[in-house]
């Protein structure tokens, strides 16, 4: 990783450590083109459940993003390796935002179904409407939320990138 | 911070950490604004924070605290209703002015946190 600012988002990308996302996408010169259109995707969803109060997600403010915030973006570019979900990939943004996770059903039958449904709230008590997905794949975000106890309280908050190498 | 006490958590969550004691606060102090413990800006949403760059950062239960510690400083009245963020690279430090049940409950619940293995488990590790 450099100190230099990015100057756009493959530069993000792999000042972040996870060139991987451009490097073995196939073919690799239309890596980027993809992610720009998931971004778009995501963002598409945004307007589509906030109207009016769209979060700012753009490849512009990702890139603003990762200079001031690198670990949490750096979070999200794994997330865009991880699921093709725009409703999910939104749920990873709003949670790298600040909002919590207030409820979380997760339903699996071996070889039948997959559903999984979040339901996020601002500290204010503001919920967003429900993030739901069946794809069996996004269950693999969950591996970056973080945990605590409060007493003896459980909780889930945070979306983490994972360490690359050590 | 002059006074209070300073509770030290060894963690190997690097640039993290920080984000964990504030999103653990946050659960408690759901009305937290934050100042930057070096510049004095204010922030009064967590996405707001420059979590890249902070170097120290104050936790305030609501608005209305931050302003008073701006006017009063550390008088008893406003005891325990900041919480003060010091992040190095293998520890942080959490200052607070009194031990009470909840400040103990949040000390307990961000230690908690900071053991979450997706912190400092490498991708590789996980795949393996």
């Amino acid at each position: 990783m450099t100190d230099s600012t990015p100057q756009n988002l493959e530069d993000a990308i792999r000042q972040a450590g996870e060139g991987w996302l451009i490097d073995t996408f196939s073919p690799s010169d239309r890596a980027i083109d993809h992610i720009r259109q998931t971004i778009e995707d995501v963002r598409q969803e945004a307007m589509n459940r906030f109207q009016g109060n769209t979060p700012d997600l753009t490849e512009d403010s990702l890139v603003q993003d990762y200079c001031r915030r690198p670990q949490q973006v750096r979070g999200f570019f794994q997330a865009l390796g991880g699921t093709r979900t725009p409703e999910m990939l939104l749920m990873v943004w709003r949670i790298i935002q600040g909002m919590e996770i207030k409820n979380v059903s997760i339903s699996y039958q071996r070889q039948q179904s997959f559903a999984v449904k979040v339901i996020l709230v601002s500290p204010y008590g503001e919920e967003d409407p429900p993030y739901t997905s069946n794809n069996i794949n996004d269950f693999a975000l969950f591996r970056h939320i973080g945990l605590s106890e409060i007493g003896t309280r459980p909780v889930m908050d945070g979306f983490y990138a994972m360490r690359v190498g050590r | 911070m002059i006074g209070g006490i300073d509770i030290q958590l060894p963690t190997m969550a690097g640039d993290s950490a920080i984000e964990v004691a504030i999103r653990v606060i946050r659960q408690c102090w759901p009305q937290a604004v934050f100042e930057n413990g070096i510049s004095g800006e204010r922030y009064n949403a967590f996405w707001d924070i420059p979590l890249g760059v902070i170097e120290e950062l104050f936790v305030y239960q609501e608005s209305k605290y931050a302003d008073a510690w701006d006017d009063e400083g550390a008088v008893p009245k406003l005891s325990n209703t900041m919480i003060h963020l010091i992040p190095e690279d293998d520890m942080l430090t959490v200052v607070i002015d009194q031990r009470d049940q909840q400040m103990n409950e949040i000390i307990s619940a961000i230690a908690s946190g900071l053991r979450d293995e997706i912190l400092f488990v490498s991708a590789e590790a996980v795949a393996a």
